[in-house]
């Protein structure tokens, strides 16, 4: 069984195999971080497809300074915030709001037993998802997905922890309002901007 | 002393799948004494559960995997292909003596073909101001292609040959498929840059997703008035680029070009609002090309060509 290490090692080398063999270890993880930031499965496999190429020509500039995964996932964090930087994409999404994927999209995908409240679910959520800004939506990934710290993500994007905070607190309190309204949201909104303490 | 901003603040910090976090003890003093603050928690935390149950349900099942490493196997092999012909003349350590001496061989054949060429593009340039035209139409009425309960499409129309071609500058633009300004600026304008057709490639990769994406709206029909005033704007570049490329002799971006033109028409010549029928064989096209896939990898490729020679 071969390790980590060798098998970056060989990559670096020019081995295709093994860097196939890397990926195949972290492409679910790159998958899911892109298809909560599209919501769209085909979006999501150009996507994670095109992070995997930039890492593989981008091999040989891994130093082991990190953990291949941190390398891996600023690669990726890269490849999003481009997507959504291109005045392309901008355009776009000033013209047509992009809609959440409908239930049937998503059926294939699903295991079987899955019931009505699973599909719910998932539609609740990549509704709320689908709601946030871009970059809303990709702090809110890094923080509650991948577990990174406020400064963690904050150096990823190039912003001040401050930005990452206000945007974190923004972006939980409209999942909060969708997904897990057990509290009044006006209260909660009197709170945000500080009438009541 | 309470305060619910601080306490909303450290909820935020919290990550949820640490539960050795150095925030909990304060935290929980916190929220035992005020109840707005612990409803605020239970809400969060309720949020995120739901976030993280639906991650399991969304992921693909084991054999779109299978195809997905496939994939992406592919996509590097190809990758290497175009790196390794793009790199291969910016590198400096490849000129060896050898290569030095064929290279002087090969001066020494352009050179003496080079008169013989010149001739062959003014040629050309005759050939190509006749035949941008037909381009168009034909593609634009194709009938050949199977698709049943087609509607009665638009051609794209060219404009009207003008009887003053050598039109003065300074006069009226040229308008969109005018023949005469493409195939001039095809053969009067032979530089290619990498960063043109990075970007080229690239705008096209979006037009194509965007149409591959499109939803039916609620009369089972398309709304493709964006992507089709995109692809007529892109053809007209990308018969132009091919033009170049062709009068370059470079084979690889010819042919991307040549597979991405057919498709460009077909947007270009929708009707005002395709039906399924209409498109499923558009976009049945794009996937057994792998256009997508392959304008993805030229556009990094053009693009890393681009960087390395800035």
């Amino acid at each position: 069984m071969i390790n980590e290490n060798e098998l970056i090692a060989h990559a670096q080398s020019g081995d295709r195999e093994a860097f196939c063999e890397l990926a195949r270890g972290y492409q679910r993880r790159i998958y899911a971080l892109a298809l909560h930031h599209t919501r769209d499965p085909q979006d999501a496999e150009d996507l994670s497809q095109d992070v995997w190429l930039k890492a593989y020509r981008a091999i040989d500039s891994f130093k082991g300074e990190a953990s291949f995964y941190t390398w891996l996932r600023q690669i990726t964090i890269n490849t999003l915030l481009n997507q959504q930087r291109s005045q392309f994409f901008a355009w776009l999404g000033g013209r047509k709001k992009r809609e959440f994927i409908p239930l049937d999209d998503i059926e294939p995908f699903f295991q079987i037993e899955a019931g009505l409240h699973q599909h719910l679910l998932v539609e609740q959520v990549l509704q709320a998802l689908g709601e946030l800004a871009p970059r809303e939506r990709l702090i809110f990934l890094l923080k509650h997905r991948e577990g990174m710290t406020c400064d963690e993500i904050a150096t990823a994007c190039g912003v001040s922890a401050g930005t990452i905070k206000k945007a974190l607190f923004r972006t939980v309190r409209k999942l909060r309002e969708k997904l897990g309204a057990n509290a009044p949201a006006d209260e909660f909104s009197q709170l945000a901007i500080g009438e009541k303490s | 002393m309470h305060y619910c901003n601080h306490t909303r603040e450290k909820i935020n910090d919290l990550d949820f799948n640490h539960p050795d976090n150095h925030i909990y003890p304060s935290l929980l003093a916190d929220l035992t004494s005020c109840q707005t603050c612990k409803d605020y928690y239970f809400s969060v935390k309720e949020a995120l559960i739901a976030f993280h149950q639906v991650e399991q349900f969304v992921m693909p099942d084991e054999a779109y995997w299978h195809r997905y490493e496939a994939a992406l196997r592919t996509k590097l092999i190809q990758d290497k292909a175009a790196n390794v012909m793009s790199r291969t003349w910016l590198r400096p350590g490849w000129m060896s003596p050898a290569t030095l001496a064929l290279m002087i061989l090969v001066a020494g054949a352009w050179w003496g073909l080079r008169e013989r060429s010149e001739v062959k593009i003014a040629g050309a340039k005759k050939d190509v101001v006749e035949t941008i035209s037909p381009i168009v139409n034909l593609a634009a009425t194709d009938q050949s292609r199977p698709s049943p309960n087609r509607r009665k499409r638009e051609p794209v129309k060219p404009a009207k040959p003008r009887k003053d071609d050598a039109r003065p500058p300074g006069k009226k633009p040229y308008s969109l498929f005018d023949p005469v300004p493409f195939a001039e600026a095809a053969i009067n304008s032979p530089d290619l840059s990498p960063l043109q057709l990075a970007r080229h490639f690239e705008k096209a990769q979006l037009v194509l997703r965007s149409f591959r994406n499109a939803q039916a709206s609620d009369d089972a029909t398309f709304d493709l008035g964006y992507e089709k005033s995109r692809a007529r704007l892109l053809l007209r570049e990308n018969i132009k680029f091919r033009l170049i490329a062709e009068a370059k002799s470079d084979l690889a971006t010819e042919d991307v070009l040549s597979n991405l033109e057919p498709l460009l028409l077909d947007l270009a010549n929708l009707s005002e609002r395709p039906t399924a029928d209409e498109i499923q064989p558009i976009k049945e096209r794009m996937q057994k090309k792998e256009i997508v896939a392959a304008l993805q990898i030229y556009t990094t490729s053009f693009a890393s060509i681009n960087a390395d020679a800035d």
